[in-house]
Formats: structure tokens, sequence, C-alpha cells
């Protein structure tokens, strides 16, 4: 079974309030307008026949110095070698994301580690604790304003 | 009062059965959960009601201390996340940064690479497959297992000078050639190994107890394991026929004949088998790769001092775990901006808690040992 | 019934089959050794701890040009430098090793550009006090091993003979 990879043309008409570009990391790239689009968008990438991408590989955030940006890798287990990107930027002051988890199991972990290491909240998800770091830490260690005196000082350096 | 003390025929009706649901802590320091993990189980008597994984016991900072180091120091920590399988995370790891340069890695050094994967994940499932044995009770397995992968253990000492933690990847190629003797010992290495997964298969497949203990237990559907993102060995044991080597081949894998080994039943035994299978496969693997090694240059052309212009990839390869990926952010500078690290077990975990509901307690071991998930990766 | 007797009989069987293969191995040759009596010989490539080791003439290499610092990813080298009196030479006055920040990754050795440093096949370095961890190295006068061969750069190595893999047919013959 080997449909065609995902085009961008295909994305950019079933998302017009989106911005699809050819990407180089993983497939094609989706950049969303507002992050309150984003569940309705992964609902749809995921139960539609032409998309079928039933797997969140992976999730995870970045932290440009002016604002958040989510990345969203799917892919599929049928369709193996199709895979997409989806970003969506977010402002740094207490933006509401809304959660994942309905869509996507594996997601609940994954925004419990953006929150844990971002300080990005999920509204609607159901146990928004930090994950890897304990529950007493102060800040959130991969924004780029994280200062920790605790950190390795390299000598000469 | 009266009420409450009227008789009920509880053998009829055993939800009248008025029972605590207690708490168990199981870890974080405890046998059978193979590293620094707690399980918080809540039991009604024998039956698990909910089970919570509490990580994060061995957290280091992987992703924030990448950007406090060059791209080349980086490579010797990424053998830590994954230690049964190093080999791979320091390739992923090189994978992306080559990604990010255009860098072409000569042929010789992405067969030394495949070999090396190979050997590696041998030995992972080779520890896998002792501490499964033992967690279901045969301690035997475990002494045969840990016997082979010392040999292989003892084949990377001799190719690139530790056991556990290589560093041997390099961005553009690997460190060092072939040691003078390295094909001879493979290869007598792959003719003893040869017999050795029938061995297992007689101690552990056909043992009634063995079977008694996986068959059913712990039963992955594939819509749990798409939802959860899982890989590898524990996704071809639910039926899904997926492995990056062949469906997306990366380095030189797509010039090897292998076989993606897949189970239908999706339980612990299912998974077991799925393991079993691939050793013989990386063995093939090997072979081949020894039988067609190129001549040539380990290593492409990189600068000492490497700076990727600005840009972004994500990498992956097909770690004994699963997919395995690294998503590197690069703004020129010889630091990277942001390194993400997608770790197969931290997906296989996080299915723990619908993976276990249900279950009896003893069954809890059996099915943590047959997800083979790996604490420092999950951590990082 | 007849069940009631081949279950617990294939059972027994399974187990038998498993025994069989523990008992042969109650003669063959043990795969363990004996350690502090017997000891296992290192490979060239072993990465054990970092030494400086000294030439015939019993002196170092090290030009101070601090190049292992700025590599270390731990900060497990701390050099201080001086210069020579009445010119502008520099030279090694302190070498210290944070031996407890170390994990024998080499890349201290694989970038020195004067082979000054070596990773000796030294492993057993376990001590009581955390203060022995600190070493000068400068102050060591270890000798010069060729065995000593870990993290070396690539072409000072004995490499197996590059050709085309032989295919195991051919080999046989």
């Amino acid at each position: 079974m080997s449909r065609p990879e995902l085009q961008v043309e295909q994305l950019q008409a079933a998302f017009p309030e989106a911005k699809a570009e050819a990407g180089k990391a993983f497939g094609p790239e989706l950049l969303l307008g507002s992050v309150e689009q984003l569940v309705a968008v992964c609902e749809q990438l995921k139960t539609a026949q032409e998309f079928g991408l039933e797997v969140l590989e992976d999730y995870t955030a970045l932290d440009t110095g002016e604002q958040f940006i989510l990345v969203l890798r799917l892919t599929s287990n049928q369709i193996i070698t199709r895979k997409l990107t989806v970003k969506v930027s977010i402002s740094r002051a207490g933006a509401k994301v809304p959660t994942l988890c309905p869509v996507y199991g594996s997601a609940e972990w994954y925004e419990r580690e953006i929150f844990d290491m971002f300080g990005i909240r999920f509204s609607g998800h159901p146990d928004m604790r930090r994950i890897l770091l304990p529950d007493e830490w102060k800040g959130h260690p991969l924004r780029k304003d994280y200062k920790d005196e605790r950190m390795l000082k390299r000598p000469g350096a | 009062m009266e009420a409450q003390s009227k008789s009920v025929d509880t053998l009829s009706h055993p939800e009248a059965l008025q029972t605590d649901v207690i708490t168990l802590n199981m870890g974080p320091q405890h046998p059978s959960t193979h590293g620094a993990l707690r399980l918080i189980l809540k039991l009604d008597g024998e039956r698990v009601v909910s089970a919570q994984p509490d990580i994060g016991y061995v957290h280091r900072g992987y992703e924030k201390m990448a950007e406090a180091m060059t791209y080349n120091q980086y490579i010797y920590l990424t053998d830590r996340l994954d230690y049964l399988s190093a080999i791979f995370n320091e390739w992923c790891y090189c994978l992306a940064c080559e990604q990010l340069a255009g860098i072409e890695v000569p042929r010789r050094a992405e067969y030394l690479r495949v070999i090396s994967g190979e050997l590696c994940r041998l030995s992972s499932h080779l520890v896998w497959l002792g501490a499964m044995g033992m967690d279901v009770g045969a301690f035997t397995p475990l002494t045969y297992t840990f016997r082979e992968r010392e040999m292989i253990l003892e084949i990377f000492d001799l190719l690139c000078g530790q056991r556990m933690t290589f560093n041997y990847c390099r961005i553009g190629g690997v460190a060092r050639d072939l040691p003078a003797g390295f094909i001879e010992r493979v290869r007598d290495f792959l003719k003893y190994f040869e017999r050795m997964p029938d061995v297992y298969d007689r101690l552990l497949s056909d043992n009634a107890i063995f079977l008694a203990r996986t068959r059913g237990i712990g039963t992955l559907t594939q819509e749990l394991a798409h939802s959860h993102a899982v890989t590898g060995p524990n996704l071809r044991g639910s039926g899904v026929s997926k492995d990056l080597r062949k469906d997306d081949p990366y380095s030189v894998y797509a010039e090897f004949d292998f076989k993606v080994c897949t189970q239908s039943e999706g339980d612990a035994l299912a998974r077991y088998r799925v393991r079993v299978e691939e050793m013989r496969q990386s063995a093939r693997i090997i072979k081949q790769a020894l039988d067609q090694l190129p001549a040539g240059e380990i290593t492409a052309k990189v600068s000492r001092v490497f700076r990727p212009p600005v840009g972004e990839t994500y990498a992956r390869v097909e770690s004994s775990r699963g997919i395995q990926g690294f998503y590197l952010v690069s703004d020129g500078s010889a630091k990277p901006a942001r390194c993400r690290i997608r770790v197969p077990s931290f997906a296989g975990l996080s299915v723990m808690p619908k993976l276990l509901h249900h279950v009896q307690v003893a069954d809890v071991v059996a099915i943590m040992g047959s997800i083979d998930f790996i604490v420092p990766e999950i951590d990082r | 019934m007849n069940r009631f007797f081949k279950e617990p009989w294939d059972a027994v069987l399974s187990l038998v089959t498993g025994l069989m293969i523990t008992l042969r191995q109650m003669f063959s040759k043990p795969c363990t050794i004996q350690y502090p009596e017997e000891r296992l010989i290192w490979p060239d490539r072993t990465r054990g701890r970092l030494v400086m080791p000294r030439t015939e003439a019993g002196k170092h290499k090290c030009t101070a040009c601090l190049m292992c610092q700025r590599n270390c990813p731990n900060g497990s080298i701390e050099i201080k430098v001086k210069t020579i009196a009445g010119s502008n030479k520099r030279e090694l006055d302190d070498y210290l090793f944070h031996l407890d920040r170390c994990t024998f990754c080499g890349i201290c050795v694989e970038t020195c550009p004067f082979d000054a440093l070596r990773m000796s096949h030294e492993h057993e370095i376990a001590v009581q006090d955390k203060a022995r961890l600190k070493l000068h190295l400068q102050t060591e006068t270890i000798r010069f091993n060729p065995a000593w061969r870990g993290a070396l750069p690539a072409k000072d190595d004995t490499v197996e003979a590059q050709k085309p893999g032989q295919s195991s047919e051919e080999r046989a013959d």
C-alpha cells in the first residue's frame, strides 16, 4: 500500500486559514494562524480519510525569545512514510492553549512536559502537574530567561 | 444501623463485599521497575484499580545542557540516555547534525554505524530477555543472556574503548576505524550466537510457567498503540509492521535483506516473540554488513568547530525500543539553540495507566517487563 | 480426562527441556574469572584514567594551550599558566584534573594537538576520600606506555586492512 505523500496544496485546500509549506525536517509544515484552531485541525488530521495521521509522535515547544512555538510531529501507522509537522506560535505571557488529550492519548504526558519545561498551561488537561521536575521547583528551565545558580561553570568560560 | 447489619449473600453478590482500596507504592527503588521509577498503584484486593507512574527521579536536564555545550561536546552525553543501546542515541544526534549542515557521510562510516548499531540492538534485547525472564520468575535465562551480552561488550571495548558509553559516532562519520582482528571476532561471535535464540526458545518460549505468565497478559490494542504513539517492538507486537529501517530507510539499511517481525496478539508473549526474532534478524544484518563492508574514509570533512547554518531539523532512527528522534534548532552559533529528544520509552510508559487497568497485581511486573522501557531515557 | 493428564505432563516436559540446558552448562568451561587474582587484558583503545605521560627524558609535552580545558564537556580540567620570567613564553603551572567530574569520553586526548595526554588503562580508581579525586597531573611521573591508545585520533591506529569485505564462503577455503 503506497499512497502518495501529503501534498502542500492538499493541506492548503483543507485548511484555508492556516499556511502550508514544504518543510525540510519532517514532511510538509502546517503553520496555524491561532492556537484556537489546534484541536479542530488535529481532529480533522486524525479522522479524515485523506490524512489519517493518527499518531502524535512528538509534541514540544520552542522558545525563540519573543514567543513560544508549539511543534507537533504527526505520523501514521498505516501509511508509514506519511508525516506532517504542525506549528503554532503563541505569546510568551499566559497564552491559553487548549489540550489535545481527547484527540491523542500521548498528548497528556507531552503537555505535562511542556508545562514543566516552558510553563505553558493547557486548559482542559486532566492532570496539569510537573512531570520530570519536583513539584516545588521554581521556574521553567527551557525558557530562555531561566537562570540557575547551580548550573556548572566551566573553567575559563 | 439495622439496615447495614442485614446479612447479604456475598457469594452470589460479590460487589456487596465492601473492601477498602489500598495504595501501594511500587518503587522508586524496586527490583522490577528497571530503574528509578515510582508506580503508585491503587489496589482493590488483588486487582489494580489505577496505576500512575511517577517519573523524573533521574532527570538530568539533557535538553537544557545542550544549550550550554557545543555540538561536538554533546555527543558523549547522548550515550547516557538509553545506556543499553547507546549507539542509537549518538547516531540519531549525529544524523540530526549532519542534516542541519548537509553533510554526506562516507559509506564505510555508515556501515560501521550499522554494524555497531545492530550489535547494540542485540545486546539490548539480551538484557531485556534476561530481565523479562527474571520478572516472571525464571532466573536462569539472565545468566545466559548476560554471558552473550558480555561478549558483545568486549567487542565494543575493542572497537571504541568503552563497554557501554561508547562515544563512537562523530558528526560526519565515526571516531575510529575497525581495530585489527575485529571482523574475525564479530564473525566468531555470530557463529556462536547463531543457535542461541533456539536455546532461549527452549528455556522460555516452551516453558509452561512462562507461557501462563505472559499469554494474554497486558494486551496492547492497536488503537491504544496509535493513540499513545507507541513504537518499536511493542507496536510490532500488536500487529503493526512499522520499522523505520524498512519503511523509511536511513543510512544504508536499504542494502540489507532482513524481515520486519510482527505478531498480531499484542500481549506480553507477542512482544517477547518479536524481540527474539529481531535478534535473529540483527545477526543477519551484521553478517551482511561485514560481507559488504566497503573501503574508504570513515569521516566526512567537517571543520573542528561545527557551526551549522541557521535552520532546524528532526532526525529519527529505529532504536531497540522504538523511534528515537532528535529535534535540533540552530541559530548559526556553535551551540544548539534547542535540542529536543524524542524517546521511545516515554510514549511506552505513558500507556501504562491504561495497560495496567484492572489487571492482577502479580501481572504488573510481567507487563512492565514486557514493555521494556528504560528510565534514564524517559527522564532525560 | 486426557487433558487432565496431558497438560501437567507437557508442563513437566518443558521444564525438563530447560533443565537439560542448565545441566549441560555444568560440564562446560566457566565464562567468569576470579577477579582480583585473574585479570582481563584490556584492549588498546580502553579509556581509563587520564594521565600526562613522561617521555624518556622525564618531561611532559604539555604546552598549556588550554585546548583540553576548552573542549572538556564537564569542566573537569583546570589549567593554570605562568609566563617564564624575562620572556613571553607560556608554561604549564598547574594541571588540575577533577577525576570526580570526568566521564572518560576522551575528548581531551582527541583534541590535544601535542599528544601530551593519554587515557591509561587504570580503572580501579575508587577512593574513600573525595579530596583524593583532585589530581595534579603535572606532578605525576608516569612513564609513557604505547599500549594506551584510547581516544587517539584515527590515523594513529592499527587498523583492520581496508579491503572490500570477503564473504564467509570465500573465507572458508
